[in-house]
């Protein structure tokens, strides 16, 4: 009559640290939140190109940049900043669903600018359907130091429909905002309907 | 032989209990146990002063008492006025931050008439609504608060508080474990009174 393989005591602590090891192993090298693993998918673009990416059609038409943006509609009022307003122009058309870009990041040398939601009449709250392309803009308030940096002219702007996106795609245009132009106040354009950007 | 047997026994526990103990020692003094406690010592600051709290410097700019609220013709209810404190505020960070670490308070009148709670924050020049600050944009803010107009809130305290720990408040008196913890207090001998 055989004896089973691990009826020997010392094989039987031989093995079970074994699988001790591995398991603790397994735990330390599993892919986590800081090495990137489930992190966005940046789609890049030049100003005037039209990105798809999976919830969006866009396309980025301009920035300016401004000390003060007067908002128009039944609430018009000035805001200023002691900073600057970086205000991008774009055009977007969702793909499945409304969604919302209120989450957008500029993105100036590794610094991260959230788009500013305090505004009525801006695009961030786009909530056109599927196939209706809107054209409007977004602002973003910035100390004015950081567009004096050479980082400027190479800036990012972020087109996010989430805080912190997961294993999505997500538009980036690269704007230079050192050559952009610049103006006291400027009127915050408000959103219009325009040609689709894809059928 | 069982005598010393028995004698080594008992040395070789009260030699684990030393180390234990030994341990026990260098752990609570590496990880700052022994340290003087931060919670009892406030700085004391003054209007235009720099406080840096957490990832954000505050300075605070005026206390205000008025009928009607700054920017504002909101006019406080009967037997009540605001009282407002406005602050420059800046996030250190690289990312947009709210500053829900940070919390400004004020006390008038006695220490049993305090105000802790920011009722409303405003952005200052437009009244949008509160956003997150961002990154090194010095940023003005009114904190509303409103409160009797009976008192006499010529020795007022603005605190500057983080919320993300708490100790007892030697500011006001509150020494709950639970309050925010104090970081700086602004004694304001004269508040200025507007319409």
């Amino acid at each position: 009559m055989s004896r089973p393989v691990l009826a020997n005591r010392p094989l039987r602590i031989l093995v079970a640290l074994a699988l001790l090891a591995v398991g603790m192993f397994a735990a330390a090298t599993a892919p986590s939140g800081d090495d990137g693993v489930p992190a966005e998918f940046l789609v890049r673009a030049e100003p005037g190109e039209v990105v798809t990416t999976r919830l969006l059609h866009s396309r980025l038409d301009g920035a300016q940049i401004a000390r003060s943006v007067t908002t128009t509609g039944w609430r018009a009022e000035q805001v200023r900043t002691t900073g600057r307003w970086v205000v991008v122009t774009l055009t977007l058309q969702t793909r499945d669903s409304s969604e919302g870009i209120s989450s957008s990041l500029l993105v100036i040398d590794g610094v991260e600018y959230s788009s500013y939601t305090g505004f009525d009449g801006d695009l961030s709250k786009y909530g056109e359907g599927p196939g209706v392309a809107q054209r409007g803009a977004i602002a973003f308030e910035v100390p004015a130091a950081a567009l004096e940096t050479s980082g400027a002219e190479h800036a990012e702007v972020r087109l996010q429909t989430q805080v912190a996106p997961k294993l999505d795609d997500v538009p980036v245009f690269t704007v230079d905002l050192a050559s952009a132009s610049r103006v006291d106040d400027l009127e915050l354009p408000e959103p219009e309907l325009v040609k689709a950007l894809a059928p | 032989m069982a005598r010393d047997r028995a004698r080594l026994r008992r040395r070789a526990v009260i030699a684990a209990v030393a180390g234990a103990l030994a341990l026990g020692v260098v752990l609570v003094i590496a990880l700052g146990g022994l340290d003087e406690d931060e919670g009892r010592a406030v700085e004391s600051y003054s209007l235009g002063d720099r406080i840096e709290v957490g990832d954000f410097v505050t300075v605070v700019d005026a206390v205000t008492v008025s009928r009607y609220r700054l920017g504002t013709e909101s006019e406080a209810s009967d037997g009540r006025l605001w009282l407002t404190v406005t602050a420059t505020q800046t996030n250190l960070t690289e990312a947009p931050m709210f500053l829900g670490r940070v919390r400004i308070g004020v006390n008038y009148g006695s220490a049993l008439t305090q105000a802790t709670e920011t009722t409303t924050v405003d952005r200052a020049l437009g009244g949008a609504a509160a956003a997150p600050l961002q990154p090194g944009v010095a940023t003005r803010l009114l904190y509303v608060f409103e409160i009797p107009d009976d008192i006499d809130a010529r020795d007022a305290v603005v605190g500057v508080y983080r919320t993300d720990r708490v100790y007892g408040d030697p500011v006001f008196g509150d020494t709950s474990y639970g309050s925010p913890y104090p970081v700086g207090r602004i004694a304001v001998d004269e508040i200025e009174r507007r319409a």
